[in-house]
């Protein structure tokens, strides 16, 4: 399949997981990967596995599978995990602390180049190497850092003004932490963390399964 | 009494609060039609790299003008916009 072929969503959100799986298995030694392994590991049915794979230039050799460090890079190019993204996150709170902090993110090659807030009670306050800034300084940090990603991890009720804020920064991808429905150009591409969402969904699966009174 | 056309900053109470203005007045009936230009001086304000251009859903606005504008310039937009 063509690589510059549009691929849907939903692939991409399973590719990110075969990626995630495979790095564990490359950690731990594991030299081949089956199709059907990763189907039981993962609960995903073995053909969408082998379809959602057409879309990179791999090949599984018969019964081996996959060469974990081949289907590692390959994910790793496909997924542009294997540039240096730089990223700002807009918001000192908890949820912004949580993501500066965490350490996979960086593993992943997402390199966190500044936090930001408006909270003068918060501006110069340290959370790992780096000190909250202002949000004034985004226009400046992104064209010095060369950032190309923001995390919004503001309440909703400043969510949209920090996205524009990200837009004409020049910001191309946003990930949404908060709860607003952020409303951008056509250029710029978000991803929503739908935490409260995904919770939800949650919620309202276990209430399904839940044995009736 | 319903405007001909509307000229609109970008940094008022907060520094893109036209931006949220662009988005809020086609939700008015009275106010849905009538033509907004975006004037700012943003770009040199915040020292941006880049400039924006009217977008249908982020920034729904006929053009976008940076401070300072030519009186020309603006006039030519008033009589392209305005009928």
């Amino acid at each position: 399949m063509a690589k510059d072929q549009k691929v849907p969503k939903a692939v991409i959100s399973r590719l990110t997981k075969y990626f995630t799986w495979s790095q564990e298995q490359l950690e731990d030694g594991g030299e081949w990967i089956s199709s059907q392994e990763l189907a039981e590991q993962l609960s995903i049915n073995g053909a969408t596995i082998r379809r959602d794979l057409t879309h990179l230039d791999v090949q599984g050799v018969t019964n081996k599978g996959y060469n974990t460090k081949e289907l590692c890079g390959v994910l790793d190019a496909f997924l542009g995990a294997d540039r240096n993204w730089r990223v700002v996150v807009v918001g000192a709170g908890n949820m912004g602390k949580a993501l500066t902090l965490h350490g996979d993110l960086a593993r992943q090659g997402f390199r966190i180049c500044a936090i930001l807030d408006t909270d003068g009670r918060k501006i110069g306050a340290t959370i790992g190497r780096l000190a909250v800034r202002h949000l004034d300084e985004l226009p400046d940090i992104v064209a010095q850092e060369k950032v190309s990603i923001g995390v919004v991890a503001v309440p909703s009720e400043a969510a949209q003004s920090v996205a524009d804020m990200m837009i004409i920064s020049g910001i191309r991808g946003i990930f949404n932490l908060s709860l607003k429905h952020l409303i951008v150009p056509e250029w710029v591409q978000i991803s929503d963390g739908r935490l409260v969402a995904g919770m939800l969904e949650l919620a309202y699966a276990v209430k399904e399964h839940l044995p009736e009174a | 009494m319903k405007p001909d056309f509307m000229l609109l900053d970008v940094i008022m109470a907060h520094s893109t609060e036209g931006f949220d203005i662009s988005r809020e007045l086609p939700k008015i009936p009275e106010l849905e039609q009538v033509p907004v230009i975006m004037v700012t001086g943003i770009r040199k304000e915040m020292h941006l790299l880049f400039g924006f251009q009217p977008d249908e859903t982020w920034l729904p606005v006929k053009a976008v003008l940076e401070k300072p504008v030519l009186p020309e310039k603006l006039l030519e937009m008033v009589r392209q916009y305005a009928d």
